[in-house]
């Protein structure tokens, strides 16, 4: 119970004090990022959301880019609607989507939804950007926090705690 | 790599059990949001892989009858079309529904719990109306003719009261004119004696002959009188037989107009019968047509405000409906009477939007074994205007016996036997136009004229049934759906309009001949009881006034030839010459003509 109740915390430790390379954080920020931003109840954040598990990148990060970026998200539908509007609207693409949501299972991919599709594309395009900079921050910034944290005994208990978990402890 | 099939596998158990549930719940919940009742499944099994749904132990409770069930199954297969599944429609290609039952028993109340916008309790039937007007027309009529009927008629009639006057008038007369003569006899025997006194001294009563002549002028002026009422009695006689042939042309009139009616119509008489019974089938087929028109999907959908964020955008170049049920045979068993009665029928294109289907919804529903019975029911949703028809054929109808009418007024009770019944209806938008057909070849008819308490005119109506055989009705439906006109025509009810009216003018000239002869006799009888007195009174009369005549004879007797002929007596009164004779000669004079008129009398009297 307590290991359930410490896990959000334990992961948020993990992500700044973690011995997860710059590259995995870099690449779970990103894909946490991207899943956050999109609508939910579509195959595609599902897919993304199994990515993000499946992949050997910092779940943690995800996780915490995830969460922040549903909150953040809805600020931009706006422009996401409209992008999304003059994506499905162009004559160029119209075919393909209308393959997509004939395609078994196509309609529940999500990508003919306007939101979905303009979060979709602003969140590609923002991936790299974000990856470069969750790299930069992870490589730079992170063992500078995590140095600092580490100072703490919480900290530390919640790091044990995090080797514990992984060596099948209970706390 | 384990941990993630783990969690894999973990997720497809999960989706597998839950997937029965889910549609489960799916099935039921919009089941009853559209039917407003329950809908229970018992069990549910989904093999997605195969595309097949089976669906056990199915009920839906009647939300009009809670305690029965508008429709159960024991079991449905369904095919269903992954492929298309997977793309957001629900297509069953094929499937069975076995074990049908109808309006079956439930053990527990079907209703759901209550809520602010459950229906309101049904109000009256628009039929209603119509039902009470045949009724009340029908019972008017004969509510007429029973009145008339149950009138005392002979006490109104007027022949015998005229009759009863002169039997009681002339008897009077009579006494009278007796009195009358009686007096003059009286009176003739006074003069006698005082003639006779007044003989033993002529002189010195010759004052008192004077008076004695006077009273016998006197005397004579009233015979004079009686004679002149006798001459006026054929007169009189004559004035009482032309009242009483005005009072017996007043009666026959009177009897004729009082039992006189007008006669029953025909359709009227059939929207009596028949008017509750087949306003109460089409008002119940009605319900159930707006019943069923209210489960097929309308062609708007309601408009649903968006779910989440964003717009959907439908990649197609022709709408498809979500649900569509390509073929689905079904299968029903039931019991009608005690007797086997299979089901067997085809359910095809029933979609949930109809109107993105090419084919309209059609339903055939095939009856065997105790009803042969035929149901074909079209829904199509195409074009702007909704458009259903439903056609039903039974060749063989099994009826019990019942009884058409007011048992306590008019009732005609049918004998059991099998119909043949015939509807097709059409509505396009809210306008209905159909017919329903109804005939029963071969049956027996009863009447029974409770309100009439005479045995004789129910067994004339009876006599008059006897020929009718055949019953066969057509109601014509026409208008909005709400409130149709229904026009029905029936055979029954101017066949049997027909057979009344003639029972009813037989059984009522009956009536009036035997009324109208029963005051004859007593007037017969009354006027030979007048004519029988009238005789008595004429000799008792006449021998009276010869009484008179051998009265003034001898009066004339004694004065004859001592009088002095024309002595003139004091006050100048010069008696007559001869009194004897002139009194006789008087005496004579009105017997003769009492004689005379009396007989006129009796003669008028006998014609």
């Amino acid at each position: 119970m307590l290991d359930f109740l410490l896990r959000p915390l334990r992961l948020m430790a993990q992500s700044l004090i973690g011995d997860d390379s710059p590259r995995r954080v870099a690449w779970g920020f990103a894909l946490g990022m991207l899943a956050g931003m999109l609508p939910k109840g579509n195959l595609l954040a599902v897919v993304l959301g199994m990515l993000l598990f499946g992949l050997q990148v910092n779940k943690s990060a995800g996780l915490l880019a995830a969460g922040l970026f549903s909150l953040l998200a809805p600020l931009w539908d706006g422009l996401a609607h409209t992008l999304g509007s003059a994506m499905l609207a162009s004559p160029t693409l119209q075919p393909w989507f209308a393959t997509l949501y004939q395609a078994p299972l196509g309609r529940f991919v999500g990508l003919t939804n306007t939101v979905v599709l303009g979060q979709a594309a602003i969140g590609l395009y923002c991936l790299y950007p974000a990856y470069l900079a969750a790299w930069w921050a992870a490589a730079t910034i992170r063992p500078r926090i995590a140095k600092w944290l580490l100072g703490y005994r919480v900290i530390r208990w919640l790091k044990g705690a995090e080797i514990g978990a992984q060596l099948g402890l209970q706390s | 790599m384990l941990p993630r099939l783990c969690l894999l596998i973990a997720l497809v158990t999960t989706c597998r059990l839950c997937l029965d549930g889910a549609v489960k719940w799916a099935i039921t919940s919009g089941g009853e949001a559209a039917l407003g009742a329950k809908v229970e499944i018992a069990n549910l099994d989904t093999a997605l892989l195969r595309g097949e749904l089976t669906i056990r132990d199915f009920a839906a409770a009647n939300p009009s009858a809670p305690m029965r069930n508008l429709i159960a199954a024991s079991e449905a297969n369904l095919m269903i079309d992954v492929g298309e599944l997977c793309r957001g429609r629900l297509l069953v290609t094929g499937g069975a529904v076995r074990g049908i039952e109808f309006d079956g028993q439930r053990t527990e109340s079907g209703a759901l719990p209550a809520t602010d916008d459950s229906p309101d309790a049904p109000g009256p039937s628009v039929f209603d109306p119509l039902v009470a007007a045949a009724e009340e027309k029908g019972a008017a009529w004969l509510d007429d003719v029973t009145g008339r009927l149950e009138t005392d008629l002979e006490s109104q009639l007027q022949t015998p009261r005229v009759a009863q006057e002169l039997q009681d008038r002339w008897p009077q007369e009579y006494d009278a004119m007796r009195a009358a003569i009686d007096d003059i006899q009286t009176r003739g025997k006074q003069i006698e004696t005082e003639f006779k006194e007044a003989k033993k001294n002529p002189l010195r009563n010759a004052a008192k002959f004077q008076t004695l002549a006077g009273d016998v002028t006197t005397l004579e002026q009233r015979v004079q009188a009686l004679q002149a009422r006798l001459a006026a009695l054929p007169q009189q006689a004559d004035a009482d037989r032309q009242a009483i042939d005005a009072a017996r042309k007043h009666d026959q009139e009177f009897v004729r107009q009082t039992l006189q009616f007008k006669d029953l119509d025909g359709d009227q008489l059939s929207r009596y019968l028949l008017g509750e019974e087949t306003y109460g089938y089409v008002s119940t087929t009605l319900a159930w047509v707006q019943r069923a028109r209210e489960l097929v999907p309308s062609k708007k959908p309601h408009a649903k405000p968006p779910k989440g964020r964003g717009v959907e955008v439908k990649f197609v170049d022709t709408p498809r409906p979500t649900v569509l049920v390509k073929r689905m045979e079904l299968f029903g068993n039931a019991r009608l009477r005690g007797q086997p009665l299979e089901l067997a029928g085809l359910l095809t294109d029933a979609a949930s939007q109809p109107q993105f289907h090419s084919e309209p919804m059609r339903l055939e529903l095939a009856g065997a074994g105790a009803l042969a019975c035929t149901l074909q029911v079209t829904c199509d949703r195409r074009t702007d205007e909704a458009t259903d028809t439903l056609q039903f054929d039974c060749p063989e109808l099994p009826l019990r016996g019942r009884t058409l009418g007011k048992a306590e007024k008019l009732a005609v009770t049918v004998a059991p036997g099998a119909a043949s019944l015939t509807a097709h209806l059409q509505l396009v938008g809210d306008e209905i136009v159909g017919t329903i057909e109804y005939a029963q070849p071969s049956t027996q008819l009863t009447a029974s004229a409770a309100a009439v308490r005479d045995a004789r005119l129910t067994d004339a109506l009876n006599k008059s049934l006897a020929s009718l055989q055949r019953v066969q009705a057509t109601v014509a439906v026409t208008g909005n759906v709400q409130r149709p006109d229904v026009k029905l025509t029936s055979n029954l009810g101017p066949d049997l309009a027909a057979g009344f009216n003639q029972a009813f003018r037989a059984y009522l000239t009956e009536k009036t001949d035997r009324l109208v002869a029963k005051a004859q006799a007593k007037v017969d009888e009354q006027v030979a009881r007048l004519d029988a007195k009238r005789q008595a009174a004429q000799q008792e009369l006449l021998g009276k006034l010869g009484e008179h005549q051998q009265l003034l004879a001898q009066l004339g007797s004694l004065t004859g030839g001592q009088l002095p002929a024309g002595v003139q007596l004091p006050g100048g009164v010069v008696l007559p010459a001869n009194v004897a004779e002139s009194a006789a000669g008087v005496q004579n004079k009105a017997a003769a003509a009492a004689a005379a008129k009396l007989g006129e009398l009796q003669g008028k009297f006998k014609r």
